[in-house]
């Protein structure tokens, strides 16, 4: 019995998995919400307007978020997957990343409605470093 | 990775040994160099943002709500930092564990011509 589990093993060579395998979804919707997050950011720190009203940016926010929430949506399926695998701890780090990132946009956003995110402000609220960080996660599961 | 996987034939425990050796040598360096750079811009950009904030409330351009936003988004920050530092030796395993699998593969697929796929 022992033996057959260990051919088994070998076949496979995935009886132990320490990462998950790389999403291109995840990737991409992660990507994609980083750039709107990037025409948001770059918009807030142009300093020779007049700071962006958040009507101006209300869209960007929108699929910002909407991309974000997708990619967790995924996220949140591997770890159950990974079931008992050190594996499904490494994607729940993922997951848990995107979900700091997804925090942190909406506690933007919703500074910005109430009128208070001036250009000073914007720039030591590092939201694009904390939602890139997911983005480098899934990146470098991609061998 | 120094072994070349195309003529590997390793004749003893030995041979075979240190060419996991290097495998595993290959990985972790190659990640470091992946993340090295991105951990550091990372944590110095957080400290850059903290100072700020700190400057810019005791010189009155911040009020007191406005330093507590962004203390609040240092703290999503860098706990995304700290995430990312916990999820690299899982991927390390990862990969030496399929770095060390295609070496098996390679040693049996030199000796015998049967390709069984391991670490594909």
């Amino acid at each position: 019995m022992r033996k057959i589990l260990l051919i088994l093993c070998l076949f496979t060579s995935a009886c132990v998995s320490f990462a998950p395998n790389f999403s291109e979804d995840i990737f991409s919707s992660l990507k994609k919400g980083n750039e709107e997050l990037e025409k948001i950011e770059t918009a807030v720190a142009v300093p020779y307007t007049p700071s962006p009203s958040y009507k101006d940016l209300e869209q960007n926010y929108i699929s910002a978020i909407a991309s974000f929430e997708r990619a967790k949506r995924i996220a949140d399926q591997r770890p159950p997957y990974y079931d008992r695998m050190p594996a499904a701890e490494s994607s729940q780090l993922v997951a848990s990343a995107i979900e700091n990132c997804l925090t942190a946009v909406r506690l933007q956003m919703e500074q910005h409605q109430a009128g208070s995110l001036s250009r000073e402000l914007g720039e030591v609220s590092p939201v694009l470093g904390t939602c890139s960080i997911p983005q480098t996660m899934e990146t470098l599961l991609k061998d | 990775m120094p072994v070349d996987l195309d003529t590997f034939k390793p004749e003893s425990a030995e041979d075979f040994a240190s060419a996991i050796v290097q495998v595993v040598v290959g990985e972790v360096k190659d990640l470091w160099n992946e993340a090295k750079d991105t951990l550091l811009s990372h944590i110095t950009a957080l400290a850059t943002a903290v100072a700020k904030t700190q400057e810019r409330l005791i010189s009155g351009v911040f009020s007191e709500a406005d330093a507590d936003y962004a203390i609040h988004q240092q703290e999503l920050y860098f706990n995304n930092i700290l995430l990312l530092s916990e999820f690299l030796p899982y991927v390390l395993a990862q990969r030496i564990l399929n770095g060390v699998f295609t070496l098996i593969n390679a040693a049996i697929k030199n000796v015998t011509g049967i390709d069984l796929g391991f670490g594909k």
